[in-house]
């Protein structure tokens, strides 16, 4: 193949730092860290982790609460978009993804604080007492309506594409003409082939689910904490000689990750298989599911944004006071002069980043056979990000550490390719190779093919999925602040660092800055690519027109 | 350890040869600063705080052409973290952190590894202003060696609301008989968290009678004889505690929040001026007032040091001698400012007192005391 090259840097450009990140973890975590003075290879450092009291208890409540809310999102999103197929809505809700998805989860977190608190607004305009706990109480339940409502949007998304090649509606149509009722068509023929598409969005989610430190910290259970929370305070620990059992906590967290996605693919085939024979039957009659309106939950993340919007502009706010005591500029006033700096930093990072990793990833799948192993994807969403940073900063030291710049985009682009890569993959793979086909029949070269008539079919996949590259890299802390030796600040770090004191009005600040960036990076995306459809399409159709256009799509096609 | 820094040291000086050493002269120094941006790795949660370090940046700037660049962390371990890295890959000079925030265990752990420039206190020409009665050489009973100069003093206290709580509880018992009249109204911040230990370390002396094996290494035979009052204690408190004890504040800055949302009557904190300076900031009710249990208030330093490979050493000397100048000092205790009491003696200096008297201290135990705490902590309570 002429352009292995391209594969080849890919995966080197991942490799190389987590081979040093590995070793990081590893030889620590064998308690082999000569600095302390520490040359013997033993494993009392996992025996560590086991001695600590609750270790199993926190592992349960991560194994609970990252496949509860990925099982919770998988279904909720297949709901959703069985219900709202073909209406009015499902357009409209297109539109509501983007900004849901642009929202950093710590951002929705700081939110959903504010709002369902024991003291949030919601306390404040009800009667507290009756308000059930749904933060940081003991089951995770808060956590887990948190990364569920986070990522049905992330999933609907990847599953627009998926439907797409689908062909949803010939499949409808063919069905109901057999006498299967449009629910059980979707359950019995479209659910599993759905689901088999979906995987890698999937095993995205899960690894979140798994391994995120600020919504678990943030809202999570504390008696005890999340393992990846429990990880995170261990390399925090200030006693150097507990090291080996930070890192052997990372290797075990890596293990539950790993395990999880395996877990999944094989519970995901055992469904389709122990399913097949009930559609061999062939049975006809419908489940009774709710129609419920699941889509509302959606709004959910963006209903928390005016709470923060408020305590942004509060100076003070006594509970059980519904409105705020006394407003005040003064904490906009005093940030302003850096806002323009940090946010400057942050799109500096984002977008070359996420534009680089966006050109690796289209010229991978559009000129290579070869896919990138799902190892080396889920690798960096599965690992503590703080672990395998710790061995990138020993390999960068040796190398040339004065270059924070450069490390800190490597590092954002081992985090962020792997999301691109899953946001388009499925797009990739989906497309009608005859479309490229006709259009080089018709006497366009394979260039122009597919820069003229491919690459128009994928340009909204692609949009989005820079979107959501953007958006990972805005949120990320650690490899800024690690690898970038504090020499470079971004809306993130300095979040990170004003959160820990506490202050909701310093917190809503930059929870609203971290979530309006990536949404005009998004907005201006989307803009852009809504003009070169536009371009394409035959001048505008009148309202009226549209509307009985729809309709008639409505209408099963019999040809 | 200590032939190892100077190694350091002298590896520093044989590869650069202007770069200072602990023998350099304050002229030496003061030239070899001009016109190095220091790095100050520092706690950055705290707007007022952040705001006190823009000040000193621009008066570094205007008085010695060094300026300060506060790299703002979530918790300072995470510096502590990095340099180690440094060391592992025997970065030894051109480090990335020229000055960081510490005390307690992280300074211990510092220490320990070598990672610390220096000693270099008495370099520093504002040094004669240092209060020398404060116990400025110790650090969580941890000689400092002069390897850190002293930037604050913190004292556990508690903040209460004078107009919900006219009398608040003066003693450890008087808390207990307090929470069981009102049920739910007290808590603490959930080791190990930082205050959280603390509550626990000043709960140990008052109920162990202050009991002089605290500030030796804890002997763990004798650990579960001097430690069962305590465990009692919180068994019992748990009981009524807020949230019947099924959760704990996450920080002090959780307290005060559930201070003034009414939920807690008492937060916890080790700024004795935390009150005033909240009050300023808008995040308390201006009747909130701070106050020490009858027997004393458990007290430490925060300090500052330099790492054995910081590239811009001569500008962190002169950094820290100027954040402990009179001047800085006096400007940091002001509650408008930061609050954060002075470790020189302002009065024989202006005559004035820095608005408010530190409380009678309990010093802090031995370091490993609160390692036992809280890992008996977990074992007792960390489990729902």
């Amino acid at each position: 193949m002429r352009y292995t090259w391209v594969y080849w840097t890919a995966i080197s450009l991942i490799l190389v730092p987590l081979l040093p990140g590995f070793a990081g973890i590893l030889l620590p975590a064998l308690s082999y860290i000569p600095t302390l003075g520490y040359t013997e290879f033993s494993v009392s450092g996992f025996i560590a982790v086991f001695d600590w009291h609750g270790v199993t208890q926190s592992i349960h409540v991560t194994l609970l609460t990252g496949t509860v809310s990925t099982l919770l999102a998988v279904c909720l999103s297949f709901l959703i978009t069985r219900n709202l197929w073909n209406s009015q809505r499902w357009r409209r809700l297109q539109h509501l993804l983007t900004p849901v998805i642009a929202l950093p989860h710590a951002a929705f977190a700081i939110g959903f604080l504010f709002l369902f608190s024991q003291t949030g607004w919601l306390a404040r305009i009800i009667d507290p007492i009756s308000l059930p706990l749904l933060t940081q109480d003991k089951w995770g339940i808060g956590l887990i309506v948190v990364l569920t409502v986070k990522e049905v949007p992330f999933l609907l998304l990847m599953s627009l594409s998926v439907l797409q090649r689908l062909d949803v509606n010939k499949q409808l149509t063919a069905a109901q003409s057999l006498g299967y009722s449009p629910q059980r068509a979707w359950h019995a023929l479209l659910f599993p082939q759905w689901l088999s598409q979906m995987r890698l969005p999937i095993f995205a989610v899960l690894a979140y689910g798994l391994s995120n430190v600020e919504l678990a910290y943030i809202l999570g259970p504390q008696r005890p904490p999340t393992f990846a929370v429990l990880v995170w305070q261990w390399f925090n620990e200030p006693n150097l000689d507990l090291f080996p059992r930070a890192a052997a906590g990372a290797a075990i967290l890596l293990a539950i990750g790993l395990t999880g996605l395996a877990v999944w693919w094989c519970a995901e085939h055992a469904y389709l298989r122990l399913t097949h024979h009930m559609r061999l039957k062939g049975k006809r009659h419908t489940p009774i599911l709710s129609t419920f309106a699941f889509h509302r939950l959606l709004w959910l993340p963006l209903i928390v944004l005016p709470t923060v919007l408020i305590w942004s502009f509060t100076f003070r706010w006594r509970f059980p006071d519904v409105w705020p005591n006394q407003l005040s500029f003064k904490y906009w006033q005093q940030e302003v002069a850096h806002i323009l700096e940090l946010s400057f930093n942050s799109l500096a990072i984002a977008i070359p980043t996420a534009l680089f990793a966006l050109i690796l990833v289209v010229a991978i799948l559009q000129f290579q056979r070869k896919r990138i192993p799902m190892a080396l994807i889920a690798i960096p969403l599965v690992v503590p990000h703080l672990s395998v940073l710790f061995g990138i900063q020993v390999f960068s030291y040796w190398i040339d550490s004065s270059q924070h710049w450069l490390w800190v985009y490597w590092t954002h682009f081992l985090f962020v390719f792997p999301y691109l890569y899953l946001s388009l993959r499925s797009s990739w793979d989906n497309i009608d190779p005859r479309i490229e086909m006709t259009a080089m029949s018709l006497g366009l070269s394979p260039w122009q093919a597919w820069w003229k008539v491919k690459f128009h079919y994928l340009l909204p996949a692609i949009c989005i999925a820079f979107g959501v590259g953007i958006s990972v890299s805005f949120a990320l802390y650690l490899p800024t602040q690690m690898l970038g030796g504090g020499r470079i600040s971004t809306i993130t770090t300095e979040a990170v660092a004003l959160v820990s004191g506490g202050d909701r009005r310093i917190t809503a600040i930059y929870a609203l800055l971290q979530a309006t960036l990536p949404l005009i990076v998004f907005g201006i995306s989307i803009l852009a690519q809504q003009k070169s459809q536009q371009r394409l399409m035959p001048p505008k159709r009148h309202a009226k027109q549209d509307t009985i256009y729809a309709l008639r799509t409505k209408k099963p096609h019999y040809k | 350890m200590k032939n190892s820094m100077i190694v350091a040291a002298l590896m520093t000086a044989s590869f650069s040869a202007a770069a200072i050493t602990p023998e350099s002269s304050w002229e030496e120094v003061l030239k070899e600063a001009e016109g190095q941006t220091v790095y100050f790795n520092a706690w950055g949660g705290s707007p007022q705080i952040n705001q006190y370090l823009r000040w000193a940046n621009q008066s570094l700037q205007s008085e010695y052409k060094v300026t300060l660049e506060h790299v703002k962390v979530g918790d300072i371990a995470e510096t502590v973290n990095r340099l180690l890295a440094e060391k592992t890959a025997g970065k030894h000079t051109g480090g990335s952190v020229d000055m960081v925030w510490i005390n307690g265990e992280n300074f211990k752990s510092m220490k320990q590894h070598a990672l610390l420039w220096g000693p270099f206190v008495t370099m520093l020409p504002n040094w004669q202003y240092v209060d020398k009665s404060l116990p400025i050489d110790v650090d969580f009973t941890e000689p400092t060696l002069g390897l850190e100069a002293p930037w604050g003093v913190g004292q556990l206290v508690f903040i209460h609301d004078t107009e919900r709580l006219k009398k608040p509880p003066r003693s450890f018992n008087a808390l207990l008989d307090y929470a069981q009249e009102n049920p739910g109204r007290i808590s603490y911040p959930q080791p190990p968290e930082f205050h959280g230990s603390s509550f626990l370390k000043a709960a140990l002396i008052e109920l162990s009678g202050n009991d002089e094996r605290l500030y030796k290494p804890v002997n763990h035979d004798e650990f579960d004889t001097i430690s069962a009052p305590l465990w009692q204690y919180l068994d019992a408190l748990h009981k009524v505690a807020w949230q019947k004890g099924q959760r704990f504040p996450a920080s002090s800055a959780e307290t005060k929040q559930l201070l003034d949302d009414g939920q807690l009557d008492l937060a916890i904190t080790f700024n004795p001026n935390d009150a005033n300076a909240s009050i300023a900031a808008g995040s308390l009710t201006p009747s909130a007032h701070t106050f020490a249990f009858e027997k004393g208030a458990l007290s430490n330093i925060h300090f500052m040091g330099i790492p054995w490979n910081a590239e811009n050493a001569a500008g962190a000397l002169v950094a820290i001698n100027f954040l402990i100048s009179p001047e800085a000092q006096i400007r940091k205790s002001d509650s408008e400012v930061w609050g954060d009491p002075a470790i020189i003696d302002t009065s024989k200096l202006t005559g004035e007192t820095q608005g408010f008297d530190l409380f009678p201290s309990l010093p802090e135990p031995h370091p490993s005391w609160q390692v036992a705490l809280e890992e008996s902590w977990q074992q007792r309570y960390g489990v729902q």
